[in-house]
């Protein structure tokens, strides 16, 4: 892709630009000026990284009006040296020319309004997007047939929506401070999609640039990102309802806009589409329990939706954060240490135990966000997750649009009001969603993926809203929340209102010396004959892949006449052992965390064995041990960690979930428990 | 995780055992990193142990580890060697896919990397047919089309041939252009691969001449040189045969080999071998 650099010199201001279609540019600024204009054009083409590039530089270098030609001219030789991606022998030699009509017939300024209403339905089109041109032209691909524009069309409508400032046109990487420095060490490139430094950049010849030119490493797995690929970002979503107005008053407003720009502060993106976040009318209150009624919800689930509901009002009328819980009231009255900035979205936090239902509870919360005209997003780890939730979700919303994203997925282009994603897809997305749900927070992939967090933050429009869902949020934001920096809600208590298994710990040698001499601990045996005597199915996790064949082939020694088997990330066939351990046809099946969370049995008990490895932190163990006790006929599983030391993962674990069950017992959300105790 | 990970002491700990453990490498195919170095070609230890290196070589035309029922049938093969590095398997099918379509083009360096394997055997194999040790001339290539470039954004092709001719010296050439856009190979059975391939390469001018040029200079500089002065025959016309080496990404049935092989020897006194990074 080429872009050609410009200049328009309006009001004591030379403003520079780069197109992708220069004759939609010469007539836009002809025709709206309405008198000779004086413009200069760089030739010759540049890539449109280096375009890009150049105009950033310029307009730090060459934005006074009164300068003259030569003197841009020298501005543009200053330049030049330090373009990105030209090699020593491949110099450009830029020329700034004075830029008369382009040859060939001229786009008269009428047939360029004739054509603003098929920008502006791309433009809405690509609302909240975030696309590489690879990636639009995919999305050309599913739209109406009058959007299937020829190529010089498309790239005319795209810019045309540009210069009305509809969408943003900008490259798949930054490169540097242009225009300051000029030396290789600050080429430091960073990626606009995902947020990667020059860490994760990779470089190769690029027949565009003509020279080496980075692409980004981090992101690689959701289509290149280069230096000089175009990246169109969609301006965040008008309010619903809202269609705009076409023609010469468009034209006149952007005018407008452009001398304010040009005389005031060089604020790019002054008065753009959509800026003003549509405000909402006033919805669910904290009276609004009876509206919940619809939703079944158990009265603990209750009252955490109507928390989350009254952050979600709050932030989105106040802006501040809203403060739940006890330590945070206490925390607004004090000084403010950390204050969301101005249009930074606001953060909650629903940390609901294992089996709390979480799922029923983002139904009100996504309700709320369409009840006010806009689009929500869910985004969570897994494929199977997104696949087993699209039905849920196009039930309880019936007369709306649910979007399921993921690899591979056939609905890849389309748009809805509810988005359910992989974390991945955030990637695609800028300021589209009013609410982003982040389920699963403390995840692979999303925990300590910085790309991922940026791709969320991306994502959300300003004055928009995350809500992250977590049975075992990480150590920083646990503190945040003790703190009342971030407001929470703790869902102490499982759907079927019984309280959680808290674990027991049983020490044993080191399993490898176990395996060595090829039997178990006593105590490890009787504990697995309970559980088999009970008729339970049982999830046994070990802390390494390597060790899982071994366990199994000794398990099915010791219990010849029931059926055991193994599985971990390098197994092929997981996905048809955890179905054959779903319909109980595996009874025993050995693992490793890979399977801490989602795969829910009804009737099952928990063995962690060489549970002082250090790969089992206090989540996975609190993960492993939700696995437990999730039907409401068997409430009382039984979770057992054996290992050769008792660490602090431990220990941490069991007091969490003893903490839980306090908080639940002592807000009354258990049921009457009538045998008392757990063994 | 306890609060002494994030204080500064820790860091500081943290730091400074980084000061005394091995380097950490990062793996040129799976982007791991790893302290231990098996291998020049910079894979981690599972990596490289997961390439289906071809070590025993079944047929001795293509170079194919498995019995070859392409090259018996072949009407007449215009190549007089060709190996590969590596067997086409799942694995290399998952590496390939990431470098030609999603991109990764650091893979390109790798895989030339690996080209030297492949280029190890070929030596070997012709050394045993001449009788003495084989150089060649020069490295070229099977371009991929100037609009799949475009879209591309790379030949991977030119880019294997590149790190090849790097890291055997051997000059690179362009001798062959693709004129035509050929369906996706893939997709054809091998008599429409064949048909398919008529008149899709051509020589490439700006190549040839700089391939005459330094056939000329090395003629002048060392006439009727050692082992290459095969035909023993004094005069211009009994010069010696140049040796060309054609690079591509993958041999499937040997017809896009042919054909490129075809095209050069039909051009001048040139014996053809092949090498490609998998088959």
């Amino acid at each position: 892709m080429q872009g050609v650099v410009y200049a328009v010199r309006i009001r004591q201001r030379w403003i520079w630009r780069v197109s992708l279609h220069a004759k939609t540019d010469a007539a836009y600024w002809r025709g709206l000026l309405q008198k000779p204009v004086r413009m200069l054009r760089i030739e010759p083409a540049l890539s449109w990284g280096q375009a890009g590039w150049l105009r950033e530089g310029l307009e730090r270098t060459a934005g006074d009006g009164r300068l003259d030609k030569p003197k841009l001219a020298k501005a543009l030789a200053a330049l030049e040296p330090g373009l990105p991606g030209l090699g020593p022998h491949s110099r450009k030699s830029l020329r700034l020319e004075d830029w008369q009509d382009e040859p060939g017939p001229r786009l008269e300024e009428r047939e360029m309004e004739a054509r603003l209403p098929a920008a502006y339905r791309m433009a809405a089109g690509l609302a909240g997007r975030s696309l590489l041109e690879e990636e639009w032209r995919q999305w050309l691909e599913v739209q109406q047939e009058e959007e299937r524009a020829a190529e010089a069309d498309r790239l005319s409508l795209l810019q045309l929506a540009n210069l009305q400032g509809w969408l943003e046109l900008t490259t798949g990487l930054s490169c540097g401070d242009p225009g300051k420095a000029a030396t290789k060490q600050d080429r430091k490139h960073r990626c606009r999609r995902c947020g990667s430094g020059e860490a994760s950049m990779s470089r190769s010849f690029c027949l565009a640039c003509g020279g080496d030119c980075a692409y980004c490493e981090a992101c690689l797995g959701m289509g290149r990102a280069r230096f000089c690929t175009l990246l169109i970002r969609g301006q965040a979503r008008r309010k619903a309802g809202d269609t705009g107005t076409y023609g010469r008053s468009v034209l006149g407003v952007r005018h407008k806009e452009e001398l304010a720009t040009a005389q005031g502060a060089r604020d790019g993106s002054g008065g753009r589409l959509g800026r003003t976040a549509a405000a909402g009318e006033v919805g669910h209150g904290a009276q609004g329990a009876e509206k919940l009624a619809k939703w079944g919800l158990s009265p603990a689930q209750t009252e955490a939706v109507l928390a989350a509901l009254t952050f979600l009002e709050q932030e989105g009328q106040a802006g501040g954060p809203a403060s739940v819980g006890w330590r945070g009231r206490l925390a607004s009255l004090l000084p403010r240490r950390r204050q969301g900035k101005d249009g930074e979205a606001g953060r909650f936090l629903l940390w609901a135990v294992t089996g709390a239902g979480k799922t029923e509870m983002i139904f009100p919360l996504l309700e709320r966000e369409l009840n006010r005209g806009g689009r929500a997003l869910v985004a969570t780890p897994r494929r199977d997750v997104v696949l087993e939730l699209l039905p849920r979700l196009r039930k309880a919303f019936p007369d709306r649009t649910v979007v399921g994203l993921y690899g591979g997925s056939e609905e890849r282009w389309e748009s809805g009001d509810i988005t359910l994603a992989t974390t991945h897809q955030l990637l695609r997305f800028h300021q589209g969603f009013g609410l982003v749900i982040i389920d699963e927070l403390d995840a692979f992939p999303y925990h300590n993926d910085p790309m991922l967090q940026y791709a969320a933050e991306q994502s959300v429009r300003p004055g928009g809203q995350f809500v992250f869902l977590s049975a075992t949020p990480p150590a920083g934001l646990q503190r945040e929340a003790r703190a009342g920096h971030l407001p929470h809600v703790r869902v102490p208590v499982r759907f079927h209102r019984h309280p959680l298994p808290v674990p027991r710990c049983l020490g044993m040698k080191p399993l490898e010396q176990h395996l060595a001499r090829r039997r178990l601990p006593a105590a490890l045996r009787r504990e697995l004959a309970v559980s088999l005597k009970r008729g339970a199915q049982i999830f046994l996790f070990v802390p390494k892949i390597k060790v899982v064949p071994a366990v199994v082939q000794l398990l099915r020694t010791m219990y010849p006449d029931i059926i055991i088997d193994g599985t971990s990330s390098q197994d092929e066939e997981r996905a048809e052992k955890v179905i054959a351990f779903r319909e109980g046809r595996i009874r025993l099946l050995v693992t490793t965390t890979i399977l801490e969370r989602g795969v829910t049995v009804p009737k099952t008990d928990v063995f962690i064995v060489g549970a002082e490895s250090a790969l089992f932190d206090e989540a996975a163990l609190v993960q492993m041990a939700g696995r437990a006790g999730r039907s409401k006929d068997d409430p009382k599983g039984r979770v057992l960690f054996a290992g050769a030391a008792r660490t602090r993962s431990q220990t941490g674990a069991i007091r969490q979930i003893k903490r839980m069950n306090r908080i639940a017992r002592a807000k009354g959300y258990l049921l009457e428990e009538q045998g008392r105790e757990r063994q | 995780m306890n609060r002494l990970s994030d204080s500064w002491a820790a860091r500081l700990l943290r730091a400074s055992a980084g000061l005394l453990a091995p380097p950490i490498h990062r793996c040129a195919a799976c982007g791991n990193e790893y302290r231990e170095r098996t291998n020049p070609i910079g894979l981690c230890r599972s990596c490289y142990a997961a390439a289906p290196w071809i070590l025993r070589v079944r047929c001795p035309v293509c170079g194919r580890a498995e019995a070859c029922p392409d090259c018996p049938a072949r009407e007449a093969t215009w190549f007089r060697l060709s190996r590969s590095s590596v067997r086409y398997d799942d694995t290399m099918k998952e590496w390939l896919a990431q470098y030609k379509y999603r991109g990764s083009e650091r893979l390109g360096s790798l895989f030339g990397a690996m080209l030297v394997h492949g280029y190890q055997l070929l030596r070997q194999q012709a050394a045993e047919q001449e009788g003495c040790l084989v150089t060649f001339d020069c490295v070229t290539y099977a371009p991929v089309h100037p609009e799949r470039l475009a879209e591309r954004g790379f030949d991977q092709a030119a880019q294997l041939a590149a790190e090849l001719g790097r890291r055997a010296g051997l000059p690179v050439l362009p001798l062959l252009a693709r004129v035509r856009h050929t369906p996706k190979q893939s997709h054809h059975a091998r008599r429409e691969r064949m048909v398919a391939l008529q008149g899709a390469f051509a020589p490439d001018a700006a190549g040839w001449r700089q391939l005459q040029a330094r056939w000329a200079a090395g003629n002048a500089a060392a006439p009727g040189r050692g082992n290459a002065a095969r035909s023993g025959a004094a005069g211009p016309a009994a010069r010696r045969r140049l040796r060309v080496l054609v690079v591509d990404d993958v041999y499937t049935t040997g017809s896009t080999m042919n054909e490129c092989a075809r095209l050069l020897a039909e051009n001048g006194p040139i014996d053809v071998y092949g090498l490609t990074w998998a088959r």
